[in-house]
Parts: structure tokens; sequence; C-alpha cells
């Protein structure tokens, strides 16, 4: 690795530090929004008695909705993310392992990446007129299928990049040792794929959480997740700023956790295959 | 222990034969190596015998049981393989007891068979290590010991030493053959080392682009080679061919100097080429063929020197230090019935 000195060493650590306050700035701005009265929100006042009212208000209030909007976020992209690691690796293993025409797998993996492509919102006429004819509008599980869709494309490229780099005479070494090739699956290539695994189901859960459009056009005031949440603050009369700074602030939590003991798998995962 | 037959195999991937029509048989306890270039079809004939590879056609038999349609783990055979393919998530222990333990053999029993194995492979200190700690000669042990506690009809080893390094090489090769001669099982064993083929095996079999060119054993094979392919393989430095021209029953070779009569030959053919073993080199004073010295390869124990004869180069072997230096001219003779002579066109031995 490249060892800077002096004045380049000065330059990059200002790079780096100007980077940072670029993330982390708006971030810690929303927080302090959160911890003031609206009055002090509005005066956009440096130095306020600050409150925990606004948290106590989203979580606590008989009047919000939060604690069920939470809820259905943990539902949908818990839900959501155990669908797409089941699909999304077994459809990898399928294509990494067996012997599909060349035409077969490429064309599937050529129409995730075109689908991966495709704004969400062009998607949300067709789900909400489906989901109105099968019931499902405005539903949990109309939502769930919808992030398992989009998610899908994602996980599967990640997972075939962690199979591909386990030497196919693991598992035949395993089928000649008695696995069958179900067994050789569960009990050879997927104990080794395991930090594929946790960085795709971070990366889902994450996307799932945080998903906005979609779950704005095909939730109901009673199904609606977090991020609808949170906008739904914003009203014609009236934006409860305080509020909606402190839901923002409580939805990062799990995301953040999840993000804090998954990045060294996500960051392996996204680079995998990248070098040898 | 197992006798394995193959009847009539073929092999194609789409258009495409690349093992055509094999017939072998290979005894019970016998070890058998199959050698031959990259891409002569060994390593895949041998995955079509552990059943990884569907046959195209024709049969394989182990034990007198068809095998065709049977799952690899349905035909009693254990496989080391060239990348050793060991588990990496399971330590030392659990790779060498994963057949046992599929079984679901009781853990005390696949202890005292594991700690069996890995005492003779000298593995014992290590059982509880994962592969990653492991250096590439206890690896291939660990997937031999894997190959041992599977206690399989046949062996089955995809050039297992190739990753090894040269003097690791040599001590594997002994072990493997030590190996053989206390089990005493079946094996096929896949190289394309024929250093290894001649040492380790009771018979080779030579493939070329997916036919045997010729099964025997390993003095069988130096001493007699069916076609040019075999006796330029088999042997190390390999036989030198000399291309020549049949005038009246007697060989032509063209050199330096004009024609020479190297004698006569028992060929109906015009072109023939006729190959003289480097160790049946000898110096003399007058006749044979004339050549110059140019490079001297000492091993100490012989010397091998390359000279140039007519515009290719020569090799020939000498016991102990040579005499002769870089650039010097000289005449070297052979024993004519030691030379092997083979069709120029079909490679077929006269």
């Amino acid at each position: 690795m490249l060892a800077l000195r002096g004045p380049s060493k000065a330059a990059a650590y200002t790079l780096l530090a100007f980077g940072i306050f670029i993330i982390i700035a708006p971030f810690l701005w929303v927080a302090l929004q959160s911890f003031k009265y609206q009055i002090a929100i509005l005066q956009g006042a440096w130095i306020f008695p600050p409150t925990w009212f606004n948290y106590l208000d989203v979580l606590y209030s008989p009047r919000s909705d939060f604690p069920l909007n939470l809820w259905n976020s943990i539902v949908v992209a818990t839900v959501s993310t155990v669908c797409v690691l089941i699909v999304g690796t077994l459809a990898a293993y399928s294509l990494s392992r067996l012997s599909w025409k060349r035409w077969i797998a490429r064309g599937f993996l050529a129409w995730t990446l075109i689908f991966n492509m495709i704004p969400p919102l062009t998607l949300i006429g067709p789900w909400y007129l489906i989901f109105r004819e099968i019931g499902l509008y405005q539903t949990l599980s109309g939502l769930i299928l919808a992030h398992i869709t989009l998610n899908l494309p994602m996980t599967i490229w990640m997972m075939m990049a962690y199979f591909n780099e386990i030497p196919i005479e693991i598992e035949d070494a395993a089928r000649v040792d008695g696995c069958r090739r179900v067994d050789a699956f569960w009990r050879i290539s997927l104990p080794l794929v395991a930090p594929g695994l946790i960085a795709a189901g971070v990366l889902a859960f994450v996307f799932s959480w945080n998903e906005f459009a979609v779950a704005l056009n095909l939730t109901s005031r009673a199904t609606a997740t977090v991020p609808v949440a949170i906008a739904r603050f914003a009203q014609e009369y009236e934006i409860q700023y305080g509020q909606m700074a402190a839901a923002s602030i409580l939805s990062t939590i799990p995301a953040l956790v999840l993000m804090f003991f998954g990045q060294r798998f996500v960051v392996q995962g996204l680079t995998m295959g990248a070098v040898k | 222990m197992a006798e394995v037959q193959l009847e009539n195999v073929h092999k194609r991937f789409g258009g495409v034969e690349v093992i055509h029509d094999i017939d072998l048989t290979i005894d019970n306890g016998e070890f058998v190596v199959l050698v031959g270039p990259s891409g002569c079809g060994k390593s895949t004939l041998l995955r079509m015998i552990a059943g990884l590879e569907a046959i195209s056609e024709g049969s394989i038999s182990i034990g007198g049981r068809i095998v065709n349609d049977l799952e690899p783990r349905e035909r009693d055979i254990a496989m080391v393989f060239q990348s050793y393919a060991l588990y990496p998530h399971m330590n030392v222990a659990k790779n060498m007891g994963f057949s046992m333990a599929l079984r679901k053999e009781q853990p005390g029993r696949i202890r005292q068979v594991v700690e069996g194995a890995a005492t003779s492979l000298e593995l014992m200190p290590y059982l509880d290590r994962l592969p990653r700690a492991l250096s590439g000669g206890q690896r291939q042990r660990v997937a031999m010991g894997r190959a041992i506690v599977r206690r399989p009809k046949v062996f089955l080893f995809d050039e297992p030493l190739s990753n090894l390094d040269a003097q690791l090489r040599v001590q594997m090769r002994t072990e493997v053959r030590k190996l053989h001669q206390r089990l005493e099982a079946t094996s096929v064993y896949v190289t394309h080392d024929q250093v290894e083929a001649m040492t380790m095996a009771d018979r080779i079999v030579v493939l070329d682009k997916g036919r045997i060119a010729q099964a025997g054993s390993p003095l069988e094979l130096y001493d007699r080679p069916a076609n040019r392919f075999v006796a330029e393989f088999i042997g190390s430095p390999a036989i030198n061919v000399f291309p020549g021209e049949v005038d009246s029953g007697r060989l032509f070779l063209p050199s330096e100097e004009g024609r020479i009569d190297i004698g006569p030959v028992s060929a109906h053919e015009k072109k023939v080429d006729m190959g003289v073993r480097p160790e049946d080199l000898r110096p003399v004073d007058s006749g044979g063929i004339p050549g110059t010295v140019q490079v001297i390869e000492n091993l100490g124990a012989e010397t091998y020197v390359i000279l140039s004869v007519a515009g290719r180069d020569v090799c020939w072997r000498i016991a102990g230090r040579p005499d002769v230096s870089v650039g010097d001219r000289v005449r070297l003779g052979f024993d004519l019935s030691h030379a092997h002579f083979f069709n120029a066109a079909s490679g077929a031995r006269i």
C-alpha cells in the first residue's frame, strides 16, 4: 500500500475529513433538530433547551402510528430479506453449478440486470393494478412481494460471485465422500458462502427498510412503513419538523446496527471477484 | 478391492468427442496410471469412473456391478484431487471423518479410524487445525487420509502431487506407493508426469487425444513403445527421433556429411523415423552420427549432453562426468538392436 508523507498526507486527511463531514453533517443536523421544540426549529436556533418531547410524542402519543409503522417495517424488511436470501441463494447456486444451457443462464442473468436498471417507479403502476385485482393492494404481503422482486437481482449476482469462488472440486469431493447433491449444497457450499449470505442479507434488509416510493403507493395508513410514516409528518397545513427528525433518527437505528456488524462482509461481498 | 472395467467408453461434450472407445480392465489391487499430455482426456476418464462426469456411450463396472447410472457416493470409491479439495470450514479430523459421519457411524468409532489414518500419515498433531493452517504437503496428506478413512473399493487420484514442490513430490510419490502396498486397493492414478507414471505404476495406460496409445508395464512401454507418441512421451530425457529414408532395405539418415548408412532395416515404408534413447548413444571414433556439442547439463551422477545433429537437438546421456566441452565435434554410435523404428506417416512401430 502507498504510504503518504508530508503535504500529501495532510491533503489526504483534509479530503477525507471533508468527505466524512459531507456525509455526517446532514445526519447530525437532523439529530440536532430532533431534540428541539418546533419553535426552536422554526427560529433556526443553535442554542436551545434540549428535549425528548419529539421522541416521546412519536413513540407514545395516542395519535402517533409510528410504533405500528416500525413494526410494519420490521415485518416487511425481515420477511422480504429471508425470502430474497432463500430464492436468491438457490437461483445463484443453480446458475453457478448446474449445467444450464449457456443461453438460458446468460439470458436469465441479463434479465435480472436489466430489471435492476428499471426505475421502481415504472413498476408501481402495474403492481397497483395487479395487487388490486388479487387483493394484495395495501397489504404487507403485497409490499413484501414487491421488495422481494426489487432485491432479488442484486442478491442473485452477489451470491453467484460467492458460489463461483468455491472450487467445484470441494463439492465433487463431498459427493464422492457420500453426499447427495443437496447434502453437498447444505453441508459444504452453504457454510462456505455464509459471509455472502450476511452481506446480501444486510443489503437487502437495508434497501427494504429504506424503500419509499413503492411503499408510499402500495400501502395504507395501517400498513405504511417507516419511510412513508416520516413523509406523513409533512401535512398540508402543518409540518411536524421535530417529530419528523426524531422518527428519522429512530429509523436509522436497525440499519446502523446491521451495517455495524455486517459491513466487513458487505465490502467483501461487493468487491467479490474484483481482485483475485 | 474390486476390478474396474471400462467397455467401449465414449465421452462427448456437445459435438466434440473427447474419449474414443476406451476398453480397459484394471485388476483387483492393481495400481494403474493414466498418463498423457494436457487435454488427452485422462482426467475426464477418471471423473467418469468416479461418476462426476456422465458417460456418453459404453459401460463402466466396479466390482462386477455396472455403475453408469450410479451417483459417486454409490460407487464405493475415494478420490484425491489435485487441489486437495479439503473442506475449508472443517478441521483435519472432521475432514477425514466426513464420509463416516455421513454414514452416521458412532463418534468413537470415527475418532478411532481417523486417528489410525492420521498416525500412519503423521498427521496426529494437526487434527484440530483448519486446512488453511497447513502446508501443501500436509494438506495433501489430509486428502489422502480422507480417502483412506472412506475404506473404498477403488482409490482414484487426479494429479494429486502436481501442486507440490519437486522435493516433496518425490517424497509423496513414495508415500502413495507405500499406501497402496499397505492397503492393496485397486488404484487409478492420473498424471501428466511420466516420471511419476514410471516410478509408481504396476501398469501404465498412455492416452493420446482420448484414445489408448498403449497400455503395459513401465518397462514394456520403455523398451517396446507401440508408436512414436509413446516413445517420445515415456522416458526422461525424451527419446531422440531421427527422420530417415529406406533404400534397398537399408536406413539412411541425413547429416552435415551427407547421407549416413545406418544399416539394414526390415521396413517396407520409404520414410522411417528412428528412435534412440539418450543412454543408448555412445561416442565412436569413426562412423556414427556426427554432431556438435551445444549444451552440457551436469546432474552430478549423470550428464546430459545436447548436440546439434543436422539442425536438430539430440540428447546423449552419460553416466558420470563428460570428457567433452561445448563446441566439440563428436561422433555418436549405437547398437541397432536398441533402436526403435516407426512409420514416419502413421507413427506406428515397425
